[in-house]
């Protein structure tokens, strides 16, 4: 492909150099990235035809009313700003694809488990954050936020919060 | 950085009138949810009922989203602008009680009600427009298994049988105009709301509950847009 302007080399390093950006872009009630959450779906960065480089941001809400969806997408263009080589930014939420708890990353569920906060297993079940039990149990399908459960583990007795999503169980 | 200039997924016409009118409905369910939640007798109700509420409200949101585009602004105006005969929802929709057999009743109706819905906007030929029914459907589950649950327990206690029938009595006359739609195709429309007629009155058959005729409710929507509007109209301009 020949490229008028901007070479492949600016492309690569400004989708890198983007990604970099969003992966400090944090959810406003978890001290935990957007990427590492697994709301970040996707990140193009092309040549527009008038010139410059233009990206695009997918995100995926964890549920659909979530509210912190106006803040992250504000987050993101804040963070996106400082990006000089950028002309032109589209972030776009997708609505009708699924988030499930088990897109949240390795690093993810281990910074979630330092706040207190369980991700379930892929067969449903969830380890204590404070104790490593496996003996925790739902108490409240709702929780404090639309992503995460009420729950409580029996065996060291603490409250914990268990991630959750349309996926995660709790259905019929 | 110029914002993206985003059209409405679905023109005007009889089908993004039934879009507004399934958003209007989920508002209003939605705010009376997130009205009531407090008045619970524990932590986990209000809860559920804030949570559910967040749910309808998000629906409504992106409902409108369908019928108006993306521009939060456009859609802060069909909530707060519009006046209070432009809603087209459903009188139950807009029932706003503090008793828990008519919440019970009115939910159980509605959710088993909305899951129907759903599908015919599955089933929707325009563009962007049955993209969204699987999510909505799944999250909507939720609901439906809390209320199912609920009615169980409501029905276990001695006063229950009693109240919720009176509930149903107050409510199912009015339920049928969760139906009333104009663009979705009205085959599938007399499908879906003979199927949503045939769970209620299986879940009344187990129950012992009866389905009876009676008056048409009231409507309720001045209350809920008094109410949603009143910060928004205390400094008008300021928001």
């Amino acid at each position: 492909m020949v490229t008028v302007g901007v070479s492949q080399d600016l492309l690569a390093s400004t989708e890198a150099e983007l990604r970099e950006y969003l992966a400090r872009v944090e959810d406003p009630e978890l001290p935990v990235s957007i990427t590492e959450l697994g709301m970040l779906r996707g990140v193009t960065v092309t040549e527009r035809e008038s010139g410059g480089v233009a990206a695009g941001v997918s995100l995926v809400p964890t549920f659909l009313g979530c509210s912190a969806q106006l803040f992250i997408e504000r987050d993101v263009r804040a963070a996106v700003d400082a990006l000089e080589d950028l002309t032109e930014l589209h972030v776009e939420w997708c609505p009708a694809t699924e988030w499930s708890t088990s897109d949240i990353t390795s690093v993810g569920r281990e910074q979630l488990r330092h706040v207190g906060v369980a991700v379930p297993d892929p067969d449903g079940g969830a380890r204590c954050p404070h104790c490593g039990s496996e003996r925790v149990v739902v108490d409240s399908e709702f929780g404090a936020a639309l992503c995460r459960r009420l729950g409580h583990c029996e065996a060291c007795g603490d409250p914990v919060e268990i991630m959750r999503s349309t996926s995660s169980g709790g259905r019929r | 950085m110029p914002e993206t200039v985003h059209e409405p997924a679905v023109p005007p016409g009889p089908l993004s009138a039934d879009l507004l009118k399934m958003a209007d409905e989920e508002l209003f369910v939605g705010h009376v949810l997130t009205s009531v939640a407090g008045f619970g007798p524990e932590l986990e109700t209000n809860l559920a009922m804030s949570s559910m509420g967040q749910d309808e409200i998000g629906h409504a949101r992106l409902l409108y989203g369908l019928v108006a585009g993306p521009d939060g602004a456009v859609i802060n105006s069909l909530v707060y602008d519009r006046e209070p005969p432009e809603f087209h929802a459903a009188p139950i929709a807009s029932v706003y009680t503090e008793d828990w057999a008519v919440l019970l009743v009115k939910h159980l109706l509605y959710e088993t009600a909305d899951a129907e819905r759903m599908r015919l906007v599955g089933a929707c030929d325009a563009a962007g427009v049955a993209a969204i029914a699987g999510r909505v459907g799944h999250e909507e589950q939720f609901h439906l298994d809390y209320w199912h649950t609920w009615c169980e327990r409501t029905m276990d206690v001695p006063e229950g049988p009693a109240r919720v029938q009176a509930a149903l009595d107050e409510l199912w006359p009015s339920a049928h105009e969760l139906f009333l739609f104009g663009g979705f195709a009205g085959a599938e429309v007399a499908a879906a709301k003979g199927r949503w007629s045939d769970e209620v009155t299986a879940l009344c058959a187990r129950y012992g509950l009866e389905l009876r005729d009676g008056p048409v409710l009231a409507d309720g929507r001045g209350r809920i847009l008094e109410e949603m509007r009143s910060v928004y109209s205390a400094a008008p301009g300021a928001w």
